[in-house]
Formats: C-alpha cells, sequence, structure tokens
C-alpha cells in the first residue's frame, strides 16, 4: 500500500513536469511499451527432467523517459520502468485477496541524473545521480567495462546493466582527446540469471535419490575423497539438501566504494584512417559470486537416513583493471573496420575453504582448503572485426577471452568466438540477425537467431529464439572446470519468443 | 599557313572547351553553395519512406549543419527516436545507438548502406557536397537549366561514377539529378521541387529521392529551415552526441 | 609534461602490483565455528591431515568396526520367549606394523542397537570408558600375507576387570568389592558405567567379557577397505552394581544364527588416534549398518 502511495505521487509529480516543461518545450519524453512471451522450447534443461514445453514469461514493459533542459548547460535525466509479469504468484488462500500476488510488478529507476555542461570550466562536464555508464569498443564483451554491474535477470538482455549511483566528471581538453573519471560509492553485484541457482543445486535421480552434489573448487584428490566419503552411503539413504547459498557483502565503507578513470585519444594513421584508443584503469569489486567456503552439517536421521545440509558462501573479490580499447576504421571501403579491447586484471586471492560438521562439530580431518582464484594477473580481452557485404549484410565477428562472470578462478579463462550477420529487407522494415557465442574449450554453444519486423514506425515486432547447445551433464565430474559453460542447465532454458514493441 | 589556321583552331577549341570545362565546374560549385553555403542550417526535416505497393512510413529528424562537412542530425521520432548521427569529414561519421547508450565510429565499408531505411545512404549524407569529389561537364543547356554530367575528380571514389544534375538558371537551385552505377544503367533520381519561403530564404521544401530498380522512394520535407545562427563547432563533437543522449 | 606522465605511470604502475589483497575461506569458517587448529594458509595441524593412498599391504592404520549380532535376553524387556535382536557395533583403532606379525587394537566406542522385544533397552556407554585406552595386541603366529589378516581366534576384551589367570576362561566377579573389579572409567563407581535410557533411565556398573574369533580378513581391490567375517564370538556381562537397583538385571548375549556378523577395516592416516576414529567412524561404516 505504501508503495503505492509513493508511486502514485511520483507520477503525478511526473506528468506536472511534463505539462509544465512540455509548455516551454524543454521536455522531451520519450519511451517504449512492450510485450514478451517466452515459451521453453525444450525440457531437459530444467531442474527436473521433464520441466518444460511451456510458457516462461509473459511480461509487459512500461519504459519512459524523461529529459529537461532547462537551459543549454544543465540537464536532468529520469529513466523509469514499470514491469508486469503476467504470471500468477498466488500459492494461499490469503495471496488471493493481493493483487501484487495475482498481478505482479515492479518499478525500477534505469538513471536519475543531473548533467551540466562546461561548468566549472568549459572544457569540463559533470553528472551526478544514477547512471548506466559504458565503456569499451567492443560489441557487448567489454572487459573494461566494470562501473556498472550486468543485469542478467533476463538473458535474453545481454546489453542491460544495474544502475548505480556516481559522480562522473568529464574533461576535453583538444579535440582529439577525452579524460573520464568516475567514482561509485556503492558496489552492486551483477543480477543472475533465475536459472543460475542450478548451479548449486542437487541432482538426484528419478525416483528422488541423490545422484550428484554440486563439486567445490578444490584439488581433484580433495573432490575424490568427498565423493567416496558419500559414494559410500546407499544413495537413497542420502538426503543431500539443496545449497543454501549466502552472500558475503563488502561494507559500505569507503575503501569499498569503486573508481574509474578513461583516457580516450584519436589519432590519424594517414591513408589507413583513424583510430580511436583508450586507456582505462578501474578499482572496485568483480560483480559476480565466487565460491568462498562451504559448510556440510551432517546428521544421521531416522533410520538408516544421513542428513546433510549444504551451506555455501561466495564473496565478490576486489581487483584492479588496466585497459586499453581501440577501434581503427580503415579509409578503404574494401577493408573491414577492427576494433579490440584488452582488460589486464589484478585480482584479490580468494582460498577456499569447505568443513564437515558432525553434530554441530568441525570434523578436523576433512577440512579443505584450495586457492580458487590465484593472485596471478590475468587477462580477458575482445578483438573484432565487421564489415558490410553488397551494402546489404552486416557481418561482426568477435574472439572473446573471458566470459563476463569469468575471474580465472578453478572454472578458468575460456575462449569464445561470437559471430553475428544481419541483413534487412525491404528498406529496413524486416531485419534478420543471426548470432551466437561459441565456447572453443568445451564447444559448447548458444544460437540466437531473430527477425524483427518494423509493422509500421515506432512498432517493431520480434521473433527470435535463443538456444543452449551443450552437454547438461559434467564433463569432469571431478573438476568444478568439468562443466559445459552453455551446456550446464545455470546457463538457462532454450526459448522461442515473441516480442511486440512501440516507441514514442 | 593551312598549319597556322589548323593551330589557331584547335588552340581555340582547346581554350573553349576549357571555358566550358571551369563553367560547368563553377555552376556546380554555385549550386552547392546555394545548398550549403551558409555559415551554418539548421532544419527540421520529416522523410517519409514509400515502397512501391504505395505504403509509406515516416520519420522526423532535426538537422544541423556548419560549412559543407560537419553535420549533426538527431532522429526525433519512430522506434529509432533518440539516435544520433555526427559527421565531421568525409568518412568521420559517428553514430549514438540510445539501446546500447554508445558512441560508435561508422566504419567507412558501412557508408553505402541505407540511412534509417531511407534511399539516401550513410555517403551521401556524410558528403551532401558534389564539387569537392565530382569534375563537371557541360552536357547541354536550355532556356531555364544546365545539364551537368560529373564524374569522379581523381583520387576521389564516390558511390555513384556518374551524375546528371540539372542546375536552375539565376537561381542555381538543384534540379533533376540521376545517378549511374559503374555500367552505366540508372540507379536513382532525385527531384528537388514546391519551393517555399521560409523566413526570407526561398529554397526547395520537397526532395524526392526515388531507386529506379525498385520503384521504392524517399521523400523529404523541409519543415523548417534557418541559417546563420552561430552554430559552435563544439556542437559537432562526439561530446555534443553524448550530450545529447 | 612528459616527465610528469611518465612519474604518475611508474607510480601508478606500482599501486597496482603492490596489492597483496586475500580473502580467506579457511580462516571465515575458523572464526565461525571457533576451532583454532589450523596454520596461516588454511591447512590443518592435525597430525593426521595427510595423504591416504591406497596400499596392496595390510600394513597400515585403520578405522575398525566389529559387528556383532546376537540374541539378547534379560528377565523384563527381552524375556526368553521373545527374546530382542541386538547389534553391538565396535569401534576400534587398529595397527598392523610392516613385519605383518601382529593388529594391534584400541578400543574407541561401542554403540548398540535393541530392537523387537517388548520393551527395547537404549544404553550407551560413557566418554570414561571411550578414553580408557583398552588396548588389546593379538599376534599372528607368522607373517600374514600381503593381501590378508590371517584368521584370529581368542581375542578377548575385558571391561572393568583385571589379573585374571586366564583372561578367557575365568569367571567374572559378581561382587563390586572382588580384587578383580576396577574402576577402568574413572568414574567413582565399580567396573565400568553403562548409562542406560530405556526402560529406565540411571545407570549400570558392569564387568564385561568378549572374545572373538574373526575369519580372515582380505584386502580389498580399493587397496583401502578390509573385510572379513566374525565367525563367532562370546559375550558375557554382569551388572555388579545399579542405580536405581532395578537395573541390576542379569542379562545374557547369545551370537545370532540368522544374521551374520562381521569385521572391517578402513585404512586412515598413520598417525590418527582413537578421536579421529569416533569423528570418522558414522560416515566411514554407514555402508556396514
Amino acid at each position: 500500500m505504501k508503495k503505492r502511495r509513493v508511486l502514485y505521487i511520483f507520477l503525478s509529480m511526473f506528468m506536472f513536469g511534463i505539462c509544465v516543461a512540455q509548455v516551454e518545450k524543454r521536455l522531451d519524453f520519450s519511451g517504449y511499451l512492450q510485450s514478451d512471451i517466452r515459451f521453453i522450447v525444450e525440457d531437459y534443461r530444467g531442474e527436473k527432467t521433464g520441466d518444460g514445453y511451456r510458457f516462461e514469461l509473459n511480461r509487459n514493459d512500461i519504459k519512459g523517459r524523461l529529459k529537461w533542459t532547462p537551459h543549454d548547460k544543465v540537464q536532468g535525466v529520469v529513466d523509469a520502468r514499470f514491469r508486469f509479469y503476467g504470471f500468477n504468484e498466488s500459492e494461499r488462500l490469503h495471496d488471493l485477496f493481493r493483487s501484487t500476488k495475482i498481478e505482479p510488478y515492479d518499478f525500477q529507476i534505469n538513471e536519475a541524473y543531473l548533467a551540466v555542461r562546461g561548468a566549472p570550466f568549459h572544457w569540463m562536464d559533470f553528472r551526478i545521480g544514477r547512471i548506466i555508464q559504458t565503456w569499451g569498443t567492443a560489441d557487448m564483451f567489454n572487459p573494461t567495462d566494470n562501473l556498472n554491474s550486468r543485469d542478467f535477470s533476463d538473458p535474453l538482455d545481454y546489453t542491460a546493466k544495474v544502475p548505480n549511483q556516481m559522480v562522473e566528471l568529464a574533461f576535453y581538453p583538444a579535440s582529439f582527446l577525452q579524460v573520464q573519471v568516475v567514482w561509485v560509492p556503492f558496489f552492486k553485484p551483477s543480477l543472475l540469471p533465475p536459472s543460475a541457482q542450478l548451479g548449486f543445486s542437487v541432482e538426484r535421480t528419478l525416483d528422488n535419490c541423490f545422484l550428484r552434489a554440486p563439486v567445490p573448487p578444490l584439488d581433484r584428490g580433495q573432490i575424490e575423497l568427498l565423493q567416496a566419503l558419500f559414494a559410500s552411503i546407499p544413495p537413497c539413504d542420502l538426503n543431500f539438501t539443496n545449497a543454501e547459498v549466502r552472500i558475503v557483502k563488502p561494507s559500505q565503507s569507503l575503501r569499498n566504494s569503486q573508481v574509474g578513470a578513461r583516457v580516450k585519444f584519436t589519432a590519424g594513421l594517414g591513408d589507413f584512417g583513424d583510430m580511436d584508443f583508450s586507456l582505462s584503469y578501474y578499482y572496485g569489486r568483480f560483480s559476480f559470486p565466487i565460491a568462498y567456503t562451504a559448510v556440510a552439517d551432517i546428521k544421521r536421521a531416522a533410520g538408516s537416513t544421513l542428513d546433510v545440509s549444504y551451506t555455501a558462501e561466495v564473496m565478490y573479490p576486489r581487483m584492479q583493471v588496466a585497459g586499453f580499447d581501440f577501434s581503427l576504421s580503415p579509409e578503404s571501403k574494401q577493408v573491414p573496420g577492427f576494433f579490440g579491447e584488452l582488460a589486464l586484471i589484478f585480482p584479490e586471492k580468494v582460498v577456499f575453504g569447505l568443513a564437515v560438521l558432525q553434530n554441530g562439530r568441525i570434523q578436523e580431518s576433512l577440512f579443505m582448503s584450495a586457492t580458487n582464484v590465484p593472485r596471478t594477473p590475468f587477462i580477458k580481452a575482445t578483438a573484432g572485426l565487421d564489415y558490410t557485404i553488397a551494402r546489404r549484410l552486416y557481418l561482426n565477428f568477435q574472439y572473446v577471452r573471458g566470459f563476463f562472470d569469468e575471474f580465472n578462478d578453478r572454472y578458468g579463462i575460456h575462449n569464445y568466438f561470437v559471430p553475428a550477420l544481419e541483413t534487412k529487407f525491404f528498406e529496413d522494415e524486416l531485419k534478420v540477425r543471426l548470432a551466437g557465442a561459441w565456447n572453443l574449450d568445451d564447444l559448447s554453444l548458444v544460437v540466437f537467431p531473430e527477425v524483427t519486423w518494423v509493422a509500421v514506425p515506432s512498432v517493431e515486432i520480434v521473433l527470435g529464439s535463443f538456444l543452449y547447445l551443450g552437454d547438461t551433464k559434467p564433463l569432469d565430474p571431478m573438476s568444478y572446470a568439468g562443466r559445459s559453460k552453455f551446456g550446464q542447465k545455470a546457463a538457462g532454458r532454450s526459448v522461442a519468443y515473441l516480442k511486440a514493441k512501440y516507441s514514442w | 599557313m593551312k598549319t597556322v589556321a589548323t593551330v589557331t583552331v584547335l588552340g581555340l577549341w582547346v581554350s573553349f572547351a576549357f571555358a566550358q570545362q571551369e563553367d560547368a565546374q563553377k555552376i556546380l560549385e554555385k549550386m552547392d553553395a546555394v545548398n550549403y553555403g551558409y555559415d551554418d542550417q539548421t532544419m527540421e526535416l520529416r522523410y517519409t519512406i514509400r515502397d512501391f505497393d504505395g505504403s509509406e512510413k515516416q520519420y522526423d529528424i532535426v538537422m544541423y549543419q556548419k560549412g559543407t562537412n560537419k553535420r549533426l542530425i538527431r532522429f526525433t521520432s519512430g522506434e529509432v527516436k533518440g539516435m544520433a548521427t555526427l559527421v565531421v569529414g568525409p568518412s568521420r561519421m559517428f553514430v549514438y545507438l540510445p539501446g546500447y547508450n554508445k558512441v560508435r565510429r561508422v566504419a567507412p565499408h558501412a557508408m553505402s548502406q541505407t540511412f534509417a531505411g531511407s534511399d539516401f545512404t550513410m555517403d551521401e549524407i556524410s558528403n551532401p557536397t558534389y564539387s569537392p569529389r565530382y569534375n563537371a561537364k557541360l552536357l547541354k543547356e536550355d532556356d531555364n537549366f544546365w545539364y551537368l554530367e560529373l564524374v569522379p575528380k581523381e583520387g576521389e571514389k564516390p558511390l555513384y561514377p556518374k551524375v546528371h544534375v540539372a542546375v536552375q538558371k539565376g537561381t542555381y537551385w538543384q534540379g533533376e539529378t540521376t545517378y549511374f552505377d559503374a555500367s552505366g544503367a540508372k540507379v536513382k533520381v532525385m527531384t528537388c521541387s514546391e519551393p517555399k519561403d521560409f523566413g526570407g530564404l526561398r529554397r526547395n521544401s520537397v526532395i524526392v529521392l526515388r531507386d529506379v530498380r525498385t520503384g521504392h522512394s524517399t521523400r523529404l520535407d523541409i519543415l523548417s529551415f534557418k541559417v546563420n545562427q552561430g552554430l559552435k563547432d563544439s556542437m559537432f563533437t562526439e561530446r555534443e552526441l553524448i550530450w545529447g543522449r | 609534461m612528459k616527465k610528469r606522465l611518465w612519474a604518475s605511470v611508474v607510480l601508478f604502475s606500482g599501486f597496482l602490483f603492490g596489492c597483496d589483497w586475500e580473502s580467506s575461506g579457511p580462516q571465515r569458517l575458523r572464526d565461525a565455528y571457533g576451532t583454532s587448529c589450523f596454520e596461516e594458509d588454511g591447512k590443518q595441524k592435525d597430525a593426521n591431515l595427510g595423504e591416504i593412498t591406497p596400499q596392496d599391504d595390510i600394513a597400515g592404520t585403520y578405522a575398525m568396526l566389529v559387528v556383532q549380532n546376537a540374541k539378547l535376553e534379560t528377565a523384563l524387556a527381552c524375556p526368553p520367549d521373545n527374546r530382542c535382536d541386538l547389534e553391538i557395533r565396535d569401534f576400534l583403532l587398529a595397527r598392523v606394523p610392516a613385519e605383518r606379525q601382529a593388529i594391534y587394537m584400541e578400543f574407541c566406542d561401542q554403540k548398540t542397537t535393541v530392537t523387537g522385544g517388548k520393551l527395547n533397552p537404549e544404553s550407551r556407554i560413557t566418554q570414561g570408558l571411550r578414553e580408557a585406552h583398552i588396548f588389546v595386541v593379538k599376534e599372528f603366529g607368522k607373517v600374514a600375507d600381503k593381501d590378508r589378516i590371517p584368521l584370529l581366534d581368542g581375542i578377548v576384551w575385558l571391561w572393568g576387570v583385571k589379573d585374571l589367570v586366564d583372561i578367557a576362561k575365568d569367571p567374572l566377579p559378581d561382587e563390586p568389592s572382588d580384587e578383580h573389579v576396577f574402576d577402568q572409567d574413572n568414574d567413582g563407581k565399580p567396573g565400568v558405567t553403562v548409562e542406560v535410557t530405556e526402560p529406565l533411565e540411571g545407570e549400570r556398573y558392569m564387568v564385561r567379557r568378549a572374545i572373538w574369533n574373526l575369519g580372515e580378513g582380505k584386502l580389498q581391490q580399493d587397496g583401502m577397505t578390509i573385510k572379513g567375517v566374525l565367525r563367532s564370538f562370546i559375550i558375557e556381562e554382569k551388572a555388579i552394581g545399579a542405580d536405581p537397583p532395578m537395573l541390576k538385571q542379569p542379562s545374557s548375549i547369545e551370537q545370532a544364527t540368522d544374521k551374520q556378523s562381521i569385521f572391517m577395516l578402513k585404512r586412515i592416516h598413520e598417525r590418527s588416534t582413537c578421536d579421529y576414529v569416533r569423528q570418522v567412524s558414522e560416515i566411514l561404516f554407514s555402508e556396514g549398518s
């Protein structure tokens, strides 16, 4: 109720602001209405085999972006989104009295900031507020872009980020030079897809007996000992519960704030075209969770059953990133454009610990530890080229070293090939796109075909699918790294989707 | 004697031809000057894409131009609203993509792509003038028009190897322009019409570009036109693109 | 300007390399569960921790389980016409030296389960008995084969009794004042104390003798396990006192004929103690249940 009242007040102020500023033509209001329906097109990637061929999503979004420019040197921007989930969440009679259970929704402010240009110096701009930054020249895979965490709550919306409060200063001392400094007071982690919890779940046989527990980031010998320990118990007598995963949050201290700085240059290379390149630095934390501790608490239950409750902790290690990115556009139209991005990451060392408790006491001889993230610096990079053939077919190929969630832990840094082909017909009315990502180490892939039809200006109908191809079973059950990147169930479900969008 | 006469005639012919060349080039330059010869221009445009079956799509844009090399175009309607394109040289073009929250340089190989679904290409949007890239030859003339044939200058590789353009006498307004491909086949035809007064400035307010091969056409309606507003160079920078997101 | 720029780069690079951040999961667990038995790098100081690798030789240190399936007769709970099923699980620390000529065994723990009677008595031994360091050594009489413990007869365990001439045959004392009775679990009560929880709560003060005749114990293919049959056993026990007195009921235990009794050894670290055996026995021997 209180939440709704706040929303109503906000909306009223919003609309009043629109009316006033509209009169003075200092307001720009844009946004979109979008409907998104998704259907799972397989039944083997869910928590239980056989769960599939059903609707996964029935979502409607209303997004509005209000930009107010009271003065040519000042801008206020608010970008917000209502999301209606379309699925009934009621489970008890009591829920039927609450519309938020029948019609769940949420409200998010993506951006809300004040921007000032040319003040206090004419070569300086600044922004303060809730902002989404985008650094790097590559498409989507930007290892130097760390100021905002990623929002993978919707795996199909791969460009989404978690907005955060920040202060940004931008300097333009010369036409070929841009300098940007950003301070982010508080760390926010990345949002994970709902399927991520399957990475911590216990696999069971069809008759609900224990099959396989999540593999911890330990040495092979240690994992074999654990496996042998639990393998000595009849599977149906082993009540191994799904892991309860807790997060170790960084405190809200100054040293846990994040800082980024970037210097961007443009250099003319004569006949070879212009090159934009930048050097960047980031101090902060890796925004995806890294395994930190695990505790297996063993208790004898009734009869011969052994209860094992599993609690895991994840944390967000600190890191410093030295980044370099470039894009080169050769003068010749026959030559593709090149871009590249490289991040040298200096990580915090993370040592993983596992304890087995029995009746509340640590079994010392079963206490295990292993380095999960070594202190050694490592590289994540993207290199690619794009080209247009016959004015119609756009090609974009990228080599990616290190996916978003890879941090040189025991899973390692993997290599990927990311192609995208796009062509348009009927004067851009119909766009056909085929994209994918292929893990070159385990050969799993995702394929992403999509057709967009611009029915009338401002209205797009999109039909597509997102398909995971790879082995759902671990490639090596005795290794933390022995899982298929896109094959494992935690990666997500294969879906077909239909979207309709009206923009204004 | 005969030799002298021949040389004289030849010499006169060469100088006459040279004079013609110079005149044609001057006509072309004046046409460009009439189109783009202001310190700066600000235009609100509506472009309508018309398919061969008669169906139409409309988009609104605002275009700022300084000289002949600098252009800033902002899309103000449609699903591309928020997108902006910055041109600062013949092959220096940037685009701001709202969906990605990013400014990207447009590579030269992408210049031949159509501009937002219209019949104009990125190349035509970034290189609106003719005289820097083409040599003009007078084909013929009548009471109202000079008819010029344009071929690329040495070292230049514009999209169309041959262009025929009609230039109105007196006003130097651009008339019907025909574009040819390398084989000499007609590709597109552009016409300018409906002269209008924009606050004391008179110009054609409708430009139609028709693709001869498909029957598809794009119509540009100039809704407003202002010149010499004192637009600063700083307006035509990446900084401005970022500011306007 | 250039000098300043380079100086900044050098300083900055130093800063990059100068950070030695570390988050230690083991330390966090240590803080949460209060144990202090760890080295700084998270490795355990306890000598029990070390590599256990499969061997093709019976020499080594083991956690040993002896499962005795028997019938229990008591006046009240398990009368003659309705005897109870009794399962006794004895957990021992066992060592076979490299010469393979004997087996050294130390009693670590015992768990009993009674079922099938009118009332199923429940009892448990005390910590004092567990820590009483009761040892038995059984000589093989020869150098055993690498892959098996030989057949062993007459392994005798005594609780609360000392100085018998013939430990296997001399009768057990009846009274707490008997000279052969001693307070083995150091709790001030004669003999060894067994805590009873069903059908009544109380204590029994016991003297006891168990004699095992083990069959051959074969080293399994995994190199970690030895299994064999407990061919026969005899258990005699007497309550020489009780609190409340009604718990001083006589009982008789006879080997079950309908259920096999077995023994199993699981290889553990060579410097393990009974404490470790008690910790891991539940898990190590779950299949033996």
